[in-house]
């Protein structure tokens, strides 16, 4: 497979992330969000990414996809489930991981793997956004702070406000009433990711752990998250040595080239 | 409630034209077997109505992986499974009781008996096969009437067909506690809906000779219901002549499941799932002899010379709760994948040999094998029940993989899920968890139940 060149897709609730291989590596990687339909985004995501590759877009032989919306994307000629494609990329990028959470926009997902490097179980939160990277970017907006300044405006010694709601809807109501309550907008905040970090602990309950414990997906870029997930979890967490959000998609563009598409047809039902 | 959309019985119209088709089809099965074998690979893949048809009734057929021994063995179930059906629709033209019977029980008292016997849950099951959305229709009817979304789905097509007439009138209704409350209350609905009187047969929930004892003195009780209800006496003659035909039956059958264990497997579960079918709504019958010893004598022809029932099988497949909805994903898995599900429970085959030499011998015995049914077997008792099957299958059948159903309305199913894991866990091998239903499409289609399953694979590296 040498040379070949291919292109992998992470299609998740919040944003479109694409990923060009070249020989078994990350060539390129770009990341956007979704805006309007999925299929218009991937195209213009692929295209940065190709550019940042230094490829044509002509040129990618392959295209592969995973991730929540993977059958939205156009011309993919393969899909493969997120534990899949996650485990694939980290083994391109680490030393084989045996515990990988994945904290995303939409779910909480903690993939134990095997002595091969192969997946022995998923564990995922309920179908609930309480818990989710959506649940932090409601809050984030609600206390009138950006994505990127979370961790700044929440970070230090502060308590953090006790958010007593389990549901992401019921939990902006209640963030904004304790706003106009007059409560620390810092404290608000740090309640919210605490509660995002304490869920995600439960899924170490659920499954022996065994290190080395990798973090990936966009929650990884919040570093008091990180902080409060190891304090609510007692484990040592390792960072994603690249961007936490391309694993899957690098590991979709490697399984691309190792899996050979499925031969076109317009007859036969099997 | 939902406006009808179906005419009286129509769903067992449509369904008698298709499988007269078919048993017309099967009466040249070399010819049928060339053309299932070569026509898959000519339709289009884009899938239409009409597609759609041709291929659930191939895959009725075994999609061409069905040997014409075997084909000519499947007409005798269809057969039956067709004249049956017509003596349901005729019951009312000729005067005799129906009797609605749960698809958990068996019902050889009720061949003692001359009633007729209908098995509600067959009729959605053969519309699955014949790839319709019938079932679904029943079910939202159900739903619409009120009954929870939560119930297992089986009773609610019951209800469904019930409710929008496509089922007959019933004058009795048997069910039993097994295999979870949901059963029980579903026809217990059907008993206040119709007006029929109900009798459910109390499952004990041990397997011991005082839990044997227990639910012998039910069938005794039963026994009574259906004399003082039909006005006819017990004919414990005819019972033991139905209890011979029923011993051949199993013994015959038991011996396909047990033939599985051989690599590669010479046993098609289509068949054998085909000869569950016809156990719960025909019990004990002729043909159903005849079909079950054929199927393992062509079986041993193909063990003996060390022969698949297809060649070149590469992975084998535990299935415990496999979706009775999803039949034609079993031929489209031996093609895609070259596997082949090797256990299951439903087809599986344990039941004891009833010693027919007095009515105490006769009652104690068909005791042990009504509890011995799949789902009776593993989902009364403790969870021991189930996992401990799931382990022996696990080490006798020399499987690749485990597949389960988490059928949406089992709560023993749900319940036992970590209990499950360990079991896969401790055997060493991958297991796919489905969320989809047993009998309604709309928890997870056709695509997606394939989606996960191939993906299963890759991600273990099977293909």
């Amino acid at each position: 497979m040498a040379g070949i060149i291919t292109a992998g897709f992470d299609v998740g609730s919040r944003f479109v992330k694409a990923c060009v291989a070249r020989d078994g590596r990350m060539a390129g990687f770009a990341v956007g969000e979704i805006a309007g339909d999925p299929e218009t985004s991937a195209r213009a995501i692929l295209s940065k990414a190709a550019e940042d590759a230094g490829v044509p877009v002509r040129k990618i032989r392959c295209v592969a996809a995973t991730g929540h919306g993977s059958d939205l994307v156009p011309d993919t000629a393969l899909t493969f489930s997120e534990a899949h494609a996650t485990t694939r990329g980290l083994a391109a990028i680490h030393i084989p991981a045996r515990t990988v959470v994945d904290a995303g926009g939409l779910y909480l997902r903690l993939y134990r793997l095997n002595e091969n490097g192969g997946l022995a179980r998923t564990e995922e939160n309920d179908r609930c956004a309480a818990g989710s990277g959506k649940f932090l970017e409601m809050a984030a907006r609600a206390v009138g702070v950006s994505m990127k300044d979370v961790s700044h405006m929440a970070g230090g010694e502060i308590e953090g406000y006790e958010i007593r709601t389990n549901c992401a809807v019921f939990a902006e109501s209640e963030i904004i009433s304790r706003i106009n309550a007059g409560h620390d907008r810092s404290a608000v905040l740090r309640g919210v990711i605490s509660s995002i970090a304490e869920r995600t602990a439960t899924l170490f309950t659920r499954v022996p752990v065994k290190p080395p414990v990798i973090l990936v997906g966009g929650l990884a870029r919040i570093e008091l998250f990180i902080e409060l997930l190891k304090r609510a979890s007692g484990i040592n967490l390792v960072a994603c040595a690249c961007d936490p959000r391309s694993p899957a998609a690098l590991g979709a563009a490697l399984l691309a080239a190792e899996n050979p598409p499925p031969r076109k047809k317009f007859l036969g039902i099997w | 409630m939902q406006v009808q959309t179906l005419t009286d019985r129509e769903v067992w119209s449509f369904q008698r034209g298709r499988l007269k088709l078919l048993i017309a089809i099967l009466r040249f099965p070399r010819l049928a077997y060339a053309m299932l074998s070569g026509a898959g690979h000519f339709m289009p893949e884009l899938e239409t109505a009409a597609n759609s048809a041709v291929r659930h009734s191939f895959s009725m057929l075994g999609g061409g992986l069905v040997a014409p021994d075997d084909l000519a063995a499947m007409r005798y179930v269809y057969q039956e499974y067709l004249d049956h059906m017509d003596g349901v629709v005729e019951a009312g033209k000729n005067g005799k009781k129906v009797v609605w019977a749960e698809f958990n029980l068996s019902n050889e008292l009720l061949r003692v008996f001359d009633v007729t016997a209908y098995i509600p849950e067959s009729l959605s099951i053969m519309a699955h096969h014949m790839g319709t959305d019938v079932p679904v229709k029943m079910i939202e009817e159900a739903e619409a009437a009120g009954i929870p979304a939560e119930y297992c789905s089986a009773g609610k097509t019951a209800i469904g067909a019930y409710l929008l007439k496509q089922a007959p009138e019933p004058d009795l209704l048997i069910s039993s506690s097994h295999p979870c409350d949901s059963v029980v209350s579903s026809y217990q609905v059907l008993s206040e809906l119709s007006g029929a009187p109900l009798f459910a047969v109390d499952t004990p929930y041990w397997d011991d000779e005082q839990s044997f004892e227990y639910y012998a003195q039910n069938l005794s009780r039963l026994i009574g219901f259906l004399e003082k209800h039909t006005g006819q006496e017990m004919d414990w003659d005819r019972l033991a002549r139905v209890c011979r035909t029923m011993n051949e039956t199993n013994r015959w059958l038991s011996e396909y499941t047990e033939m599985a264990r051989a690599v590669p497997s010479p046993m098609n579960l289509t068949c054998l799932l085909l000869g569950w079918q016809l156990s719960i709504c025909a019990t004990a019958t002729e043909r159903g002899a005849v079909y079950a010893k054929k199927i393992v004598q062509n079986a041993k022809k193909r063990l003996k010379a060390g022969r698949g029932f297809f060649d070149n099988q590469k992975i084998r497949v535990i299935w415990f709760d496999i979706p009775l909805a999803f039949h034609f994903i079993e031929p489209w898995l031996n093609k895609t994948f070259g596997a082949v599900t090797v256990a299951d429970f439903m087809g599986c085959v344990k039941l004891c040999q009833i010693d027919t030499s007095d009515r105490e011998t006769m009652l104690r015995d068909l005791a042990k094998a009504h509890l011995s049914i799949a789902m009776a077997r593993q989902c009364r008792g403790p969870a021991e029940y189930f996992t401990g099957e799931l382990a022996r299958l696990a080490e006798d059948f020399s499987g690749d993989c485990f597949i389960f159903t988490r059928h949406q309305g089992c709560k023993t199913g749900w319940g036992m899920g970590k209990l499950v894991r360990d079991v896969c866990e401790r055997a060493g091998k991958p297991a796919l968890f489905l969320a989809t239903d047993s009998f309604d499409k709309r928890c997870a289609d056709e695509a997606q139940v394939k989606k996960e399953i191939t993906e299963f694979f890759r991600e273990n590296g099977l293909a």
